[in-house]
């Protein structure tokens, strides 16, 4: 589909739009409105008091690890489209993952919706103004000094 | 208790080995005898690439090339009448640790030469302990030039063997307009130097220049500033994986050859097979060889390899010169009677081989080879259609010191 | 200061619940120390082939990086995974005075390639070996200072410390591979041929190469044991088990942890700085997310709060490395692999952990190398028991608190 010169999106690209909405929605209703995600935020705000409560926080540990494996799964499918597939295809994307984190804050899901758009797009941009390699540059730098 | 500790015993034991063999004054693994190689029944010679890590995908196959011409040779009798026993090292895509493979092969494997390396770091990182050591190395890969180390031949093509020879076809097909795009490193970098003072001299013009890290998978911005850009043609560099993710991005961006054309030069049929033919038909490629390429030597090459490591496996142009490279060093050894390294240097001055891409001959003073350059179109099977070539072998030229438009580059 | 480093290291330092330590002991840890010298010293130059000598003393280099960031993680607890870029940063500093040297008065070759026709204004001092010399160990530190400054400040801790360290590996590889006229890009700095007027490819330049590595391991060695025998180490394993507690006490928590991380990035610098002139190049390769990741996993299998222990580990995985690559260039990686998996599960602690574990069932024998410093540290955690938790000492070393006691509130 495009839109102007400069403005295109494949379908494919729409395609992953959608995804993340739906992941990100999937796993809002999950942490917020579950009982199996209530156990979980209980068990990263206060271990032991959700411990002494009957939350078996290691179970809650194997959950939250499987369904974050999981959702990375999803993203690592959806990247098919666009990408190549090899062996140490996780090293490119895992400093941008963490870069989304740590700006976001932990166990903030609006943030890490915002610190992703905002790191991806300030990416875009400085790519646009100047480099691929300069752009990062600038982005991590710009990170540091906000947090 | 006790199976933890009969396994930490295990584990020890491993470890212990694993340091003993890295640790021993001379290590001597199984399966590789210290005999000394140059007065004993073998010659040993040193096949160094990397086996693990992101480069093992491309240098496996230039291996397995090594391995066959070795084979080939064995089975003929031999060289001076010795069997050539290969030691094979994993340079393990880290440059350090050529380095260090490179100086284990020469000082305590004692080998005769050592065939290897792809990329242009790990050949800068050997480069010192060849000169250093006296060691010999014959280089597969077609790279930037502007480099003639007396211990290292270049099988590969200079850039006047492959990129020069491409933008004169792209200007005499009348597509001007050029957009230099290219990994951001060395060779993709010098050779967009090159390509802008032929451009300057020869009466094109540049659409624009972009550089993305090793490894970028996301290319949609540069797609973007290409259409924007609207180039007659896309001179691409791009090297490794970021090739897959780039043919993807540009065809879902609704581009085909016939609108704006690209034409690789680090693209050859092994990577076509991981870009996806689909994604490729059309565009162009400079190479010296190509699987198609019709010569007798290289059906007969083709079916060899095929038929040693699978018929779904494809040749490609550094394959062809690796195995080109094994054969013209074991002739110098015939000639030169030893396997002196001094001696095989000043005995390969010359030397001629009917390889498959064509008769191929060692330049006597910047030790690369004569070769001819081939422009091919992607077909649906993945394998190259020659549209172009300049039919007879072009001499190597690393230095660029035949044409008047790089004076500016070459004089440093 | 040494007063007190001589008062806390005394054997008789009295530890409720723990008998004194033997003095038999004390010395069989002296011996061993003693015995690696003379292995690194006499040994190793008289018996190793040139090659294997060489390769020693890479490995070496890795050793002094391994203590550093052991400082750094085992006892302060803060991990970084970013200690290539340090490392990467002496190395650099020290190849710019080589490839000065080495290219004589004319531009260096990669800048001639890449179109510069001057030498940049920052190269023209590193032709100066005493300026090089000193921006080897000055510029990881104020590298390491200012981010740490930064983070600190924030109070940015534990793993969101580790991903900013690890992002700086990443941006500073990717930066040195875009600015090639500057840095040489992916091929990095090579072909070096001499070091002070005198020949690197010389045997006896190489040979006093390796001496002096091995000079620079002890001393980084007794350095970092010094320090964390001292008052101020008490307080890095303070800012390990309970950060907060340390700052509630007074102290400035920030300046603690930027000294350390500071000292710690000086000191892989130093090892960049040695590894260079022996391995011929530096590049951008060396300083990424792996190699970084690959300096934690020699502490974590030597064995992280135990000095020792790191430098052992960074030798015994180095040395795995490269005889399993050479026996078996195939399958070397699965193998290497399984080893460090063994060693996850097998010894949790470390090596340095589990020969400690080992001596501690002989009664009277508590004392290896390994154990002498983990005891030391005990002896350290002890006298601050009023403001630690006392689930933290029944823990393997090194490990944050919280998990113990999780533990112990399951059981």
């Amino acid at each position: 589909m495009r839109f102007t010169p400069l403005l295109m999106l494949p379908y494919k690209r729409l395609f992953i739009l959608a995804l993340a909405v739906a992941s990100i929605a999937a796993v809002y209703w999950y942490l917020y409105r579950s009982p199996s995600g209530r156990r979980i935020r209980a068990a990263m705000q206060n271990r032991d008091m959700a411990a002494c409560l009957g939350v078996a926080t290691r179970r809650v540990d194997a959950t939250t690890f499987a369904l974050g494996s999981g959702l990375a799964g999803i993203a690592g499918c959806a990247l098919t489209l666009l990408g190549p597939v090899e062996p140490s295809l996780g090293t490119y994307y895992i400093v941008d993952a963490f870069m989304v984190v740590v700006l976001g804050g932990v166990g903030q899901l609006p943030g890490t919706i915002l610190a992703a758009l905002s790191i991806g797009g300030l990416n875009t941009a400085f790519e646009f103004g100047s480099t691929a390699t300069l752009g990062k540059v600038i982005v991590f730098v710009l990170v540091i000094a906000f947090l | 208790m006790t199976r933890k500790r009969v396994l930490g015993g295990l584990f020890t034991a491993v470890a212990g080995a694993g340091i003993l063999a890295a640790c021993g004054p001379q290590s001597a693994p199984a399966g590789k005898d210290s005999t000394g190689s140059r007065s004993g029944e073998t010659i040993k010679v040193g096949i160094l690439h990397s086996l693990s890590g992101t480069m093992a995908i491309s240098e496996k196959s230039v291996r397995d090339a090594e391995l066959l011409a070795i084979e080939e040779i064995n089975n003929a009798g031999g060289v001076i009448r010795k069997k050539i026993e290969p030691v094979v090292e994993d340079g393990a895509s880290d440059w350090p640790t050529f380095a260090e493979k490179a100086k284990k092969l020469i000082q305590s494997d004692k080998v005769a030469t050592v065939f290897g390396c792809w990329t242009s770091a790990s050949r800068k990182a050997v480069l010192p302990v060849f000169e250093s050591l006296q060691g010999l190395l014959w280089y597969p890969v077609q790279y930037e030039g502007l480099e003639a180390s007396p211990y290292i031949f270049y099988t590969g093509a200079a850039p006047n063997q492959q990129i020069v020879p491409a933008i004169e076809y792209l200007l005499k097909e009348g597509r001007k307009r050029m957009f230099l795009q290219g990994s951001d490193y060395v060779f993709p970098r010098t050779a967009n130097e090159i390509i802008k003072a032929q451009l300057n001299a020869q009466g094109g013009t540049l659409a624009g220049e972009e550089y993305t890290p090793l490894g970028h998978t996301e290319y949609s911005t540069v797609v973007a500033k290409i259409l924007a850009a609207k180039p007659d043609v896309v001179f691409n560099t791009l090297n490794g994986d970021s090739n897959v993710a780039f043919f993807k991005q540009l065809k879902d961006a609704g581009n085909t050859p016939d609108k704006i054309q690209t034409l690789s030069v680090s693209v050859a049929e092994e990577e076509v097979r991981g870009i996806g033919a689909a994604n490729m038909v059309g565009h162009l490629a400079s190479w010296n060889y190509f699987q198609t390429t019709d010569t007798p030597a290289n059906k007969k090459f083709v079916a060899a390899y095929k038929a040693r490591f699978g018929a779904n496996r494809v040749t490609d142009d550094p394959i062809e010169a690796a195995y080109v490279g094994v054969y013209l060093w074991s002739k110098a050894v015939e000639k030169a009677g030893s396997i002196d390294v001094e001696k095989v240097k000043a005995a390969a001055k010359g030397i001629e081989f009917a390889a498959p891409g064509g008769t191929v001959k060692i330049n006597g003073t910047n030790q690369h080879i004569s070769k001819a350059v081939r422009i091919g179109k992607v077909r649906t099977d993945g394998l190259f259609d020659e549209v172009w070539s300049t039919g007879k072998p072009v001499e190597p030229d690393p230095f660029l010191e035949s044409y008047g438009w790089a004076a500016s580059l070459k004089k440093r | 200061m040494s007063s007190n480093a001589r008062s806390l290291s005394a054997p008789a330092a009295p530890r409720p619940g723990w008998p004194a330590v033997p003095t038999t002991a004390r010395l069989a840890s002296y011996g061993a120390l003693v015995l690696a010298a003379v292995v690194l010293f006499l040994a190793a130059p008289s018996t190793l082939s040139e090659f294997r000598l060489n390769l020693l003393a890479k490995f070496l280099t890795f050793a002094i990086v391994a203590i550093g960031l052991d400082l750094l993680w085992g006892y302060t607890g803060m991990l970084s995974l970013g200690h290539g870029v340090f490392f990467g940063l002496g190395a650099y500093a020290w190849a710019m005075y080589l490839k000065l040297e080495a290219s004589a008065g004319t531009l260096p070759d990669f800048m001639a390639w890449s179109g510069l026709k001057t030498l940049p204004w920052f190269w023209r001092p590193f032709a100066s070996p005493i300026f090089a010399g000193a921006m080897v160990v000055v510029l990881p530190m104020v590298v390491a200072a200012l981010l740490g400054y930064l983070v600190c400040r924030s109070r940015i801790k534990d793993v969101y410390f580790s991903l900013i360290t690890q992002a700086l590996a990443l941006i500073l590889s990717i930066l040195i591979v875009g600015q090639q006229p500057y840095t040489g890009g992916t091929n990095g700095i090579t072909n070096f041929s001499t070091m002070f007027g005198i020949s690197l490819k010389d045997v006896r330049t190489q040979w006093f190469l390796y001496l002096a590595t091995a000079a620079a391991l002890a001393a980084v060695y007794l350095l970092c044991r010094w320090l964390v025998t001292s008052r101020l180490g008490r307080l890095l394993i303070a800012v390990r088990d309970d950060e907060n507690r340390v700052r509630f006490c007074g102290y400035n928590l920030t300046a603690i942890k930027v000294f350390v991380f500071a000292l710690s990035a000086g000191i892989a610098g130093l090892a960049g700085a040695l590894f260079v002139p022996q391995v011929g190049i530096i590049s951008p390769a060396l300083l990424g997310i792996v190699p970084s990741s690959e300096m934690v996993i020699w502490v974590a299998v030597g064995g992280r709060g135990t000095l020792a222990g790191a430098a052992l580990g960074a030798l015994l995985v180095n040395a795995a490395k490269s005889g399993l690559s050479e026996s078996f260039p195939d399958t070397w990686q699965f193998l290497l692999g399984g080893l460090f998996v063994g060693a996850v599960l097998l010894f949790p602690a470390g090596i340095a952990g589990f020969v400690s574990q080992g001596l501690s069932r002989f009664p009277g024998r508590r004392l290896g190398d390994g154990d002498a410093k983990r005891s030391g540290r005990e002896e350290v955690l002890h006298p601050p028991a009023g403001i630690l938790p006392s689930g933290s000492l029944a823990g393997t070393p090194g490990t944050p608190s919280t998990p113990v006691e999780v533990t112990a509130w399951q059981q």
